[in-house]
């Protein structure tokens, strides 16, 4: 398992350079760049913009420039905001924990309404319960998210005056208000899931036995079916909180959170080029990273992917 | 496996507190009948602490509670006041100003200040990151300390809006020490009301107050501005009482607040002008009858309406009305305003080269302005011009402008309360002359004014600058937008001025 989580992490050394390329030269196409913001913003006459361009290392092909920044990256540098001026690891670093919490957040907040929901709708089958179900999911999945935010706290923070409008400074209060905002974003697509591979599981053999030897129901469902159904489960959700990861921006702008989400968005528009590419890389990295844990959960869910590992092992020595 | 799984998330979350950004709320004192921390919901962001880096009202709001420059500008009287210099004087050319300094200011970190400060932010100035910092101390001829409170600043051209450029707080004086010991911290070091405490880019800036300050000392001991993007919830925030001011509401929401006893409205019209810029170096818009006939063929009104939800003041020049030298008596010159007549508008397109109509591209970079254009491109039907409307980002908008690239723009500019100011818009050379307009007459009087000292002549030369313009008509003035502030009740003393940079040093909230 040791080594394919190597192999896997080394996978992601072409996906660094693709997505860096990738952004560098779209960027690069993008019209105007950060001179020509300040040439309106601090009203610079033309002489003075050149200047400005080689300042920031704007001068030279994107071949060029995009040589010299991974020259950097490869010392462990990914360079200086030309907005703030501050390093963009520092940026990252400081936006990245809000951004986790509001992922951890919305995920628990996605699967304790969408697995119930997905287990009771694959148990009962084309009945009403079930289309209700598929119904409210959906509503779920309709719902903008900006609208959902916007109302939850007109009704939750303003009238009832329960929890606070947004920002990060209140602990699991100032969390609750965005996690549901974008978990019921990410249930509909969950709950789906969820009763797709029951169905396919409620239908094996081996879960009459289970019911002959004379097992609960409850008992059947919860720990013989849910078991082997999780695995295209945890894809689905591993592959959202990966995403999530990326940031949340519309949520962000509404609840005020102070996420990696906006930290891109605001550096897209300000042509902070070496903040949205070094964003962008360690995002990236952050997303490998959590698509490969979700992979090796594989192994500790299913015996027979860890069985196969194990194989492997065997075989190579 | 389940529980495992469940109980993970719960640990996860449980342990959002943890990793929580913001200071642990402290109990204001209780002797003090004003709350301790005052909390201002603001829509822009900031990007740094540093008052010499950025030039956004957003920022000036900041660096104007944090720092001082030699002078101040009260924007109520329009004058210049007195701040780290107590008095000044310039020679009769105008080149060479000393300044007399105050001494009993000491900086954040309890250095005094003297006129070695003033030397070294010189100094600073000419590597700040900032052009037009940058542009302005690498343009002094010289500057020097004659001694600990006196300082004197030579200019290679006369300059008599001298002292309002450096009134700006991107010209506040830094201390030599703080900046050499910490080159990224020690521009935060200022002589201010308040000191930065704690500044987290897109959430939010804290400042405590100085209680060595050499003026007045503030009520609040603690300043808190929240970065809340979204007008709604921003709103929101200030009706529950987790914020006592809110900066720019949405317009359509202004109802919810008036309707709402404990809350306090104050509105205004901005001095941003937003104008359309017709290219004069376009072949059809350097005709121009064309571009007369576009700007009496215009309704500002309607704009106004469905651009700005009815909020705004039109526009009757490229002037700021609330600048010096302005000058609207159009009659008096033989001219008219830019009033809606569509008969006019005819006329002025039939003695053009194009009578029978034109195609033409206009640019905007935001969804507003686009709203406006599509008003616009509706009411140019009836003189068969053909609007096509083009919409791009700031940047992209930015680099049109800077190769000449477009027609026509819809933009806004906030100009200071100097006439020289308005050389931006109107001489070659400067990045917001959208019109590319380059007449060497009013090039010509921009330079005469500046180192006009006779305040009758300088006027004339500005009213003869302006009559020139609204003739040959290279922009069409269209409307100031109105803003405000939403406070609670119990808030008071802060001054909110119309360019928006609101003074906040002296606001205090009753508990």
């Amino acid at each position: 398992m040791l080594r394919y989580a190597m192999k896997r992490l080394l996978l992601m050394i072409p996906v660094i350079i693709g997505v860096s390329f990738l952004i560098f030269f779209i960027m690069d196409l993008a019209p105007g760049d950060i001179v020509d913001l300040k040439l309106a913003e601090e009203g610079l006459t033309y002489e003075q913009t050149e200047q400005l361009r080689e300042a920031y290392g704007l001068t030279g092909s994107v071949f060029t420039r995009y040589f010299s920044y991974m020259l950097n990256f490869l010392k462990g540098d990914l360079g200086t905001s030309n907005v703030s001026g501050r390093p963009v690891l520092d940026s990252f670093l400081e936006k990245m924990p809000a951004t986790i919490v509001l992922a951890c957040a919305s995920i628990f907040v996605s699967i304790i309404i969408s697995i119930p929901l997905g287990i009771y709708a694959a148990i009962k089958r084309g009945t009403f319960a079930d289309n209700a179900s598929m119904v409210l999911s959906f509503i779920g999945l309709s719902i903008p998210n900006f609208w959902l935010g916007l109302m939850l706290i007109i009704v939750v923070a303003l009238n009832v005056s329960w929890l606070p409008t947004g920002g990060f400074t209140k602990g699991i209060a100032s969390v609750i208000l965005p996690a549901i905002t974008v978990g019921t974003g990410l249930t509909a697509t969950l709950a789906r899931t969820t009763r797709s591979s029951m169905l396919d599981v409620l239908s094996q053999d081996y879960l009459r036995t289970e019911r002959a030897k004379g097992h609960k129901e409850f008992k059947v469902i919860m720990k013989y079916a849910l078991r082997n159904a999780l695995i295209p489960i945890i894809t689905i959700a591993g592959g959202q909180f990966a995403v999530t990861l990326g940031g949340a921006v519309l949520t962000e702008t509404v609840f005020s959170w102070p996420g990696v989400g906006r930290l891109i968005v605001d550096a897209v528009n300000s042509r902070d080029v070496p903040m949205v590419v070094g964003c962008i890389i360690l995002k990236s990295i952050t997303i490998g990273i959590v698509v490969l844990i979700v992979d090796l959960l594989y192994a500790v869910i299913d015996p027979r992917i860890k069985a196969q590992y194990a194989k492997r092992k065997r075989k190579t020595a | 496996m389940k529980k495992t799984v469940i109980a993970m998330l719960l640990i996860l979350l449980s342990l959002s507190p943890c990793f929580a950004t913001g200071v642990k709320e402290e109990q204001p004192a209780k002797t003090a009948s004003y709350k301790e921390e005052v909390v201002i919901g603001v829509q822009s962001k900031t990007s740094g602490t540093n008052p010499t880096s950025q030039t956004s009202v957003a920022h000036k709001i900041l660096f104007n509670l944090t720092h001082n420059s030699l002078v101040g500008y009260d924007e109520k009287s329009k004058e210049i006041v007195p701040e780290l210099a107590v008095e000044w004087k310039s020679s009769s050319d105008l080149k060479t100003w000393t300044f007399t300094l105050r001494n009993d200011v000491t900086f954040h970190n309890g250095q005094k200040f003297t006129a070695d400060d003033v030397l070294y932010t010189a100094e600073y100035g000419r590597t700040a990151s900032n052009a037009t910092v940058k542009s302005f101390w690498t343009g002094l001829e010289s500057i020097k300390a004659i001694d600990d409170t006196h300082v004197e600043l030579v200019l290679k051209t006369a300059n008599l809006d001298l002292l309002y450029l450096i009134s700006n707080e991107y010209f506040a004086i830094l201390n030599r020490e703080a900046v050499v010991a910490d080159a990224t911290k020690g521009p935060d070091i200022g002589t201010g009301p308040y000191m930065n405490k704690e500044f987290y880019s897109g959430d939010y800036t804290l400042l405590e107050r100085f209680d060595s300050y050499w003026g007045t000392l503030p009520a609040a001991k603690y300043l808190r501005f929240r970065y809340l993007p979204e007008g709604t919830a921003r709103l929101a925030a200030l009706e529950n009482g987790e914020i006592d001011v809110c900066q720019a509401p949405n317009n359509t929401e202004l109802d919810i607040i008036k309707a709402n006893a404990e809350l306090v409205l104050n509105t205004y019209q901005t001095t941003a002008l937003t104008f359309l810029a017709l290219n004069t170096e376009d072949p059809v818009l350097s005709d121009q009858n064309v571009r007369l006939a576009i700007a009496y063929a215009i309704n500002i009104q309607d704009v106004i309406d469905g651009a700005a939800s009815g909020f705004a003041g039109i526009a009757n020049g490229m002037w700021g009305f609330f600048q010096y030298g302005y000058f609207d008596d159009w009659k008096s010159v033989g001219q008219s305003s830019y009033a809606t007549n569509v008969e006019t508008a005819k006329q002025y397109l039939a003695k053009s080269k194009y009578p029978q109509g034109a195609t033409l591209k206009f640019t905007a970079a935001s969804s507003w302005t686009v709203n406006a254009l599509q008003i616009i491109q509706d009411q140019l039907k009836a003189i068969n011009i053909k609007v096509e409307i083009e919409q791009v980002d700031a940047a992209g908008l930015s680099r049109k402008t800077t190769t000449g690239d477009y027609q026509a723009i819809i933009y806004s500019v906030t100009f200071t309360s100097a006439g020289s100011d308005s050389a931006r818009i109107f001489t070659p050379g400067n990045s917001v002359n959208y019109a590319r307009y380059n007449n060497a007459r009013v090039n010509e009087l921009f330079n005469l004014a500046g180192s006009d000292t006779n305040d009758t002549t300088r006027k004339a030369k500005y009213k003869e600058i302006q009559t020139i313009v609204h003739a040959e008509c290279p922009y069409v003035p269209l409307y100031y937008a109105n803003s405000g502030v939403a406070h609670s009740k119990k808030a008071e003393g802060a001054v909110y001025n119309t360019s928006g940079n609101h003074d906040y040093t002296y606001i205090k909230v009753a508990k």
